[in-house]
């Protein structure tokens, strides 16, 4: 799965910070020592550097633990290192940048994921009135269930919730066409005697509803 | 305030049949856009459908589309239910709304 590859790419240049700052910290707190007098600063960054050496190991490190510990190394306490070269002529910068990338590609997998799980479809169109947004919903809920001669259905429901939550939302020139789950809605139960189930089924004809 | 949808069933079937309705079964409207709520069952209901005949059922049902109009005329039934418990018209309103 493409998040196991990158979570051990990712890793693995996790290694290198890591092995890095544990062999050279001693020596990185004296230049922060010397530093420090010279221009005449108190020592928060001294603490706080040690504090950062205290890194997570990487066989326990969390995806989020070693993209922080790289925010540190790029523009953070760990910066102090940042131009020391490791491992394939590649400087500590650059293994930290390549962290940040690799942890990146992951959160926008995640996000995909997580819209196609919650809407059909994201279309970039202005409507200019409702019959517009009608017509599209149509088209893109068109696979979902309206039978008028059985009165059974489910399509108009998804239509007008999701333009209601359209409209609610104010999503400018964005049409978000929602899942049921993204309004709330579930699918009702397989049940054999369930109402929406027995007419599907053909077992009982429905032959009006009325709303009064 | 709730509303009564009247539902008129024909069991075609040789045997009495049990129809159950849960609570949040929505119905809908026949077309789609017409600017009225659809609605969904406020409680859960169990009928009996004797055989070969014809009867109409009384469900109470709430409105899901607070920005829409009153509900009126033909609905069907859909293959749809809230996915959370309610307890009032503004609860299930709230339901609705919450992304």
């Amino acid at each position: 799965m493409h998040s196991d590859t990158t979570d051990s790419k990712i890793r693995q240049k996790y290694i290198l910070i890591f092995e890095w700052h544990q062999e050279n910290g001693r020596s990185t707190i004296d230049t922060i020592i010397q530093s420090n007098q010279a221009w005449n600063r108190d020592n928060d960054n001294l603490d706080e550097y040690t504090h950062a050496l205290n890194m997570p190991h990487p066989e326990n490190a969390s995806l989020e633990e070693m993209y922080l510990v790289a925010k540190k190394v790029l523009c953070g306490i760990l910066e102090w290192n940042y131009q020391v070269k490791v491992g394939n002529d590649l400087v500590l910068g650059d293994i930290a940048r390549n962290i940040i990338e690799l942890y990146n590609e992951i959160e926008q997998h995640k996000k995909a994921e997580q819209l196609s799980d919650k809407f059909y479809d994201i279309k970039d169109y202005y409507i200019r009135n409702e019959f517009e947004y009608f017509a599209v919903a149509n088209e893109i809920y068109k696979d979902v269930l309206l039978d008028n001669e059985k009165n059974i259905g489910g399509r108009v429901a998804l239509a007008d919730t999701n333009w209601e939550m359209q409209k609610l939302r104010n999503n400018g020139n964005q049409l978000f066409f929602r899942k049921p789950i993204a309004l709330n809605l579930k699918a009702v139960p397989e049940e054999e005697d369930n109402l929406f189930q027995l007419a599907f089924n053909g077992k009982i004809s429905i032959i009006n509803i009325t709303v009064k | 305030m709730a509303w009564t949808t009247e539902i008129t069933i024909k069991n075609t079937s040789s045997s009495k049949l049990r129809c159950k309705v849960k609570k949040g079964q929505v119905f809908e409207n026949k077309r789609i856009g017409t600017g009225l709520q659809n609605v969904a069952a406020a409680k859960d209901y169990v009928f009996e459908l004797q055989p070969n005949s014809t009867q109409v059922v009384q469900i109470e049902v709430l409105c899901i589309n607070q920005r829409l109009k009153s509900p009126h005329g033909l609905l069907n039934v859909t293959s749809y239910m809230v996915n959370e418990d309610f307890h009032s018209q503004q609860d299930l309103w709230s339901i609705m709304n919450y992304e």
